[in-house]
């Protein structure tokens, strides 16, 4: 069966297909539809599952990745999900939406969202109608009937009952880690489906916090990855995978994933604190410089409240050069973290030296914060 | 500790010791889309922006020089990767030595044999004649301004060379034992190369073995005992590239996000670079 083009909407940008890069078709040989169209699924008989598969072109100019690719609509389901693939330009990839009409008559309404990382969020509407005798597998209780006259053993439609699921991080979820998310259930899944993984934060923001799609180029989608479900399995996937690198950030916050179907139904959810912390150093360098060295300090503070620093030489021999140096870098650390949206920071210290600067063999440097100090020594 | 002290003062007002606070810097990363990507961040909190160039063959970049290869141009860029020189340069691959400071780097074309200094300044220089190499380059590093080292495939098996830039002469050869690409080799020495579905981190002391070749400089006494490192990856290495001054970005089979690599010490640290997605 071939979904009949039903209306093109002015709104929405819709109706503008030579300017999409990402087209989708109905296959085989079906329409085109644009954002905003109505997707028609035709009269299917009541209970009756109907696959039609739809082809998604990248038609350039430059390459792209599929963020997010969601059906919803309780007669409306998704197969298995494209989301976070990468699409060449020329390249396709096609995926399946089963349309299964509950009642006869009335058309279902459903909505089909297609996003990529480079463009805003495609909408569809999903619609169809269903005809003849229910299966009484599929029967919607309807308010029109008098509960005295309906059978005692009138079955009401069965939707699945899914397990108990647990969101997972290994290793744990701490500042500056990069952990794996898996969402396990408690027994194997019912039926396939698909749905979302969304990550909130409260405290902290921070731009280099997100998920890492396990593409080539591990394209970084902040806040929300899909995920598909499989009868059988106790484990949700993503893009194939039972699980989905997520890169923490450097600020403090609580973060509360939350895994959803595309009916909205609630999976699983939850909580992890990314708690203060002694600032991070991750990386001293020591090397020579015009008229003295430069020290160098990358890591981060999750408090963002960096402030005094100290810096204390030893010689080739390991023998400390005077007393420990202090900084006081209040100001220059107030005035960047406010500019930038995370705890991550790349500190440059030059000192003059008198004497002979090949004398110098390392540096320890402490940094303090909120939390207390923390000490690395270069490398 | 007296005597250090008058040799060596450091001035502490903060009109002579400046400090500066900015985001931290790792690099550069090439994408398979061929987009050449800064890279800001730390370990576990990386991040590749947008693509400063496209149609990238190779590159690699240091904390203050970038070179990028092009299908047939060489390309001087700076540490934020803004475009400083351009020169043609042959189709096809090529690999890179830059040191971790400094305005100059090396090529090495594997379609010619060329191996050049390039720089900011200078039209890039012929090192030395290619067929005095007597191989093909599979890695080069460059510890010091006057000095380039290079791993080169030879058929009796690899051997570390180690050449004057000033006249191009080939001043040690050192054979190297189960070595092969791909590689990358370090300024102090230190050789990362591929083992089946992990790395190997071989420091210069460990590299040394079998007999020397014929005009080979005996090689310095061993300090201490030095031991190779090995590391697992989730899949076979296929490249690694010189991400900065201290990382290494590793590229792997499976088709997953590179990771990032940086030696440090006897210990090794490791995670995926993230790309902000952005269209071409």
């Amino acid at each position: 069966m071939i979904p009949r083009l039903l209306l093109c909407s002015l709104l929405a940008g819709g109706c503008a297909l030579a300017q999409q890069q990402l087209v989708l078709k109905a296959l085989p040989a079906g329409p085109g539809y644009e954002p905003g169209q109505t997707i028609d699924f035709g009269t299917v008989a009541v209970g009756t599952p109907t696959n039609v598969t739809f082809q998604l072109v990248n038609n350039g100019p430059g390459r792209l990745v599929l963020t997010r690719l969601r059906v919803d609509g309780a007669a409306f389901q998704l197969g298995r999900t494209p989301a976070g693939l990468a699409l060449a330009v020329g390249q396709s990839v096609e995926f399946t939406i089963t349309f299964t009409p509950l009642t006869a008559g009335a058309a279902r309404l459903g909505e089909l969202w297609i996003q990529t990382a480079a463009q805003p969020q495609a909408e569809y509407d999903l619609t169809g109608a269903g005809e003849g005798q229910a299966d009484v597998a599929f029967v919607e209780p309807r308010s029109e009937d008098a509960p005295a006259a309906a059978p005692a053993a009138t079955p009401t439609p069965t939707a699945p009952v899914w397990p108990k699921g647990n969101i997972l991080a290994q290793p744990a979820l701490a500042s500056g880690e990069q952990s794996i998310i898996s969402i396990q259930f408690e027994s194997p899944l019912p039926v396939d489906g698909a749905g979302t993984l969304t990550m909130d934060h409260t405290g902290g923001g921070d731009t280099q916090r997100g998920f890492i799609l396990p593409d080539a180029n591990g394209t970084f989608v902040p806040s929300q990855v899909s995920f598909t479900l499989t009868a059988g399995e106790s484990v949700a996937r993503f893009m194939g995978h039972p699980g989905i690198v997520f890169q923490t950030g450097t600020t403090a916050a609580t973060l509360t994933f939350t895994a959803t179907l595309g009916d909205k139904t609630q999976l699983a959810s939850q909580s992890f604190t990314l708690g203060p912390t002694l600032v991070v150093i991750d990386l001293v360098l020591l090397e020579a410089a015009t008229s003295g060295v430069l020290v160098t300090v990358d890591g981060y503070d999750n408090t963002r409240t960096a402030s005094a620093l100290s810096f204390t030489f030893y010689d080739t021999t390991n023998h400390q050069i005077g007393p420990p140096i202090l900084v006081d870098a209040t100001a220059q650390f107030q005035s960047y973290f406010p500019n930038v949206g995370t705890g991550a920071f790349g500190l440059k210290q030059a000192f003059n030296v008198t004497g002979d600067v090949s004398t110098i063999g390392s540096v320890a440097v402490s940094v303090t914060n909120s939390q207390g100090s923390s000490v690395k020594m270069s490398q | 500790m007296t005597r250090r002290l008058v040799a060596f003062s450091l001035y502490l007002t903060a009109a002579l010791a400046q400090t500066a606070v900015q985001a931290p810097g790792a690099g550069c990363v090439r994408g398979v889309d061929g987009g050449l990507r800064p890279v800001h961040g730390i370990t576990g909190a990386l991040l590749a922006s947008a693509p400063a160039t496209w149609s990238v063959v190779a590159a690699a970049c240091s904390d203050s020089l970038a070179l990028v290869k092009t299908s047939g141009s060489l390309e001087v860029r700076d540490g934020g990767l803004a475009l400083l020189a351009r020169w043609d340069a042959p189709a096809g691959a090529a690999l890179f030595a830059l040191p971790r400071g400094g305005q100059t780097g090396f090529v090495y074309y594997p379609a010619t044999g060329q191996l050049l200094q390039v720089g900011v300044q200078q039209a890039p220089r012929a090192v030395l004649d290619p067929q005095s190499l007597g191989g093909t380059v599979l890695a080069m590093a460059s510890p010091d301004a006057l000095h380039l080292m290079a791993v080169v495939a030879d058929t009796p098996g690899p051997r570390l060379v180690r050449i004057s830039t000033v006249d191009g002469t080939i001043e040690s050869q050192t054979p190297l034992e189960d070595v092969a690409a791909p590689l990358a080799l370090l300024s102090d020495g230190t050789i990362v190369f591929a083992d089946g579905s992990g790395l190997v981190i071989r420091p210069p002391g460990a590299a040394v073995a079998g007999m020397a070749l014929p005009k080979i400089r005996p090689m310095p006494p061993r300090r201490g005992i030095v031991t190779e490192r090995r590391m697992a990856l989730p899949a076979t290495a296929v490249s690694i590239d010189q991400m900065s001054g201290v990382w290494l970005a590793v590229r792997l089979a499976d088709g997953s996000a590179p990771l990032a690599l940086r030696l440090e010490g006897a210990s090794q640290r490791t995670c995926r670079i993230p790309t902000m997605e952005t269209a071409q």
